[in-house]
């Protein structure tokens, strides 16, 4: 019994989910670079293509929906099914964070953006969180999974150290208090999108081996 | 009732009623089933789906004491018309039941027993055999023993016997009444594959009572109670969101 039609249902399901994976990774690096470069035309870009991630979370309920409805997925394919649907709620948020940052390129003023090397670097490692928790989910590596949670310590040190940081530099010079506010809001939103990339690494752990893991 | 399917309507039913006797068994069914596609009719056990089938090809015809009006139209032409040849509207709506009925004969001979009957020449008829044993996804299996008896093969290899002898004869309907319900899981997924290639070709109506079977293998779902036809649409649809409540009721398991 090969069930042809349901395989490649199961396969569009996955194919929907990299390529929404793929898009958030985008626009959160994109909202990165226009927030350094205090690029206004690629901001707007993010903006406007979350409507297209947002189409993908549609796309892929949908699919999933008809799945249940009229193949019955057990075992392991359950926990694909299943596990698409958190995913793709968490990449959605991912990218409505993105979204976020993107607003607040555009009210940053310019005389005040210095750049800050540890938001810098909490943004390469929550991309490369994304990016890995999605190969990890394409490829369903159990471990590439786990590693990629683990990382999630160092982001969340980074956020406290740079939040204090940053804090402390608004006190001493009043005049970057409005772009340091925002900046405070950046980090958290960069933490965020990490704890995202945590989850679907959680998912992939449970679509692998039916282990419910708590890697964060 | 509308027609937007993509491959267009194959068969047409407007106001069809069916008396045995007294027993008025279908309520003015109207419904269109379209081309190239699966169509699945649900319902409990009684409402008329194995009836309604059998008003597809003139199967009714041979109950005595049977009376249907209305229209049913196949690929515009009225099958109820007093011009129709019945045997060769059988021949372009061929039928598998619910129990392999392979005649007694060698498997050979049974696809090659409708050809033969239409009159084709003998030098086609072994291409015709392979043709429809191969589509019938059993070439692999029997052909080195074609010159046994058909009734010496396993269930599920009787069943697709059944279906190949059908398309030997090339119809543009298959209907199938409960195809799968004396089959294993096994057999039942074989069949299932092979009803899905088919409808490239063909257009499929299939009566089943597994509900994970019309979900799974159907385009379109047609849901029957008592004689009445209560809903019809997309399978999707049908599954996902039902319009009536009878239908929501029956596809859960709530009903009674
Ligand atoms: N040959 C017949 N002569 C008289 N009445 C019949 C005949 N065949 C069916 N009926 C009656 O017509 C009604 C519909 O029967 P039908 O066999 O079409 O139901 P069905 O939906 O196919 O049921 P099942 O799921 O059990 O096969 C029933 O009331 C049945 O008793
Ligand atoms: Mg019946």
């Amino acid at each position: 019994m090969t069930r042809e039609q349901y395989l490649q249902h199961l396969q569009i399901l996955k194919r929907y989910i990299t390529e929404m994976g793929e898009r958030s990774c985008q626009s959160v690096s994109d909202s990165m670079i226009s927030l350094i470069t205090q690029d206004m035309e690629l901001a707007e870009k993010v903006i406007q293509k979350d409507m297209i991630i947002d189409e993908y979370y549609l796309k892929i309920e949908k699919c999933i929906s008809q799945l249940i409805a009229r193949q019955s997925p057990t075992a392991g394919d359950m926990r694909l099914v299943t596990s698409c649907l958190k995913i793709a709620v968490d990449l959605e948020r991912a990218s409505d964070l993105a979204v976020d940052i993107a607003r607040i390129t555009k009210c940053i003023e310019e005389k005040h953006t210095k750049p800050f090397s540890n938001v810098l670097k909490m943004s390469e490692l929550g991309k490369e969180m994304l990016q890995h928790s999605i190969v990890a989910f394409d490829t369903l590596d159990e471990e590439l999974a786990r590693k990629t949670a683990a990382k999630d310590d160092e982001v969340d040190r980074l956020f406290y150290v740079s939040q204090k940081e940053l804090i402390e530099m608004m006190s001493g010079d009043r005049s970057i208090i409005n772009n340091g506010s925002y900046l405070l809001f950046v980090l958290r939103y960069l933490e965020r999108i990490a704890d995202h990339a945590c989850n679907i690494c959680e998912s992939v752990v449970y679509m692998a081996s039916g282990e419910r893991a708590n890697l964060n | 009732m509308s027609d937007d399917f993509a491959n267009g309507t194959e068969i047409a039913v407007k106001g069809l009623n069916l008396w045995y006797g007294k027993n008025h068994a279908l309520h003015d069914i109207s419904i269109n089933i379209p081309k190239n596609s699966v169509t699945a009719f649900i319902g409990p056990s009684g409402c008329g789906k194995s009836t309604f089938l059998r008003c597809l090809n003139r199967m009714n015809d041979l109950i005595p004491g049977c009376r249907i009006e209305g229209d049913v139209n196949i690929n515009g032409e009225d099958i109820y018309s007093k011009d129709v040849d019945v045997v060769d509207l059988r021949k372009r709506v061929g039928m598998v039941f619910q129990k392999p009925n392979p005649f007694p004969m060698s498997i050979h001979d049974n696809i090659a027993y409708g050809p033969r009957i239409h009159g084709i020449k003998k030098k086609e008829i072994d291409g015709i055999v392979e043709g429809a044993l191969k589509a019938g996804a059993l070439w692999g299996e029997v052909s080195d023993r074609m010159g046994i008896s058909a009734l010496d093969l396993s269930g599920g290899q009787q069943q697709r016997l059944c279906i190949a002898r059908t398309l030997a004869v090339k119809p543009e309907v298959i209907l199938f009444d409960e195809p799968c319900s004396s089959l294993d899981p096994i057999s039942t997924g074989k069949i299932e594959d092979l009803i899905l290639k088919l409808k490239k070709d063909y257009t499929i109506v299939i009566v089943t009572h597994n509900m994970q079977q019309a979900a799974r293998i159907s385009d379109y779902t047609a849901f029957f109670l008592l004689g009445d036809l209560i809903e019809f649409g997309k399978t999707g649809q049908i599954f996902e969101n039902p319009r009536e409540k009878a239908t929501e009721d029956y596809i859960t398991g709530r009903f009674g």
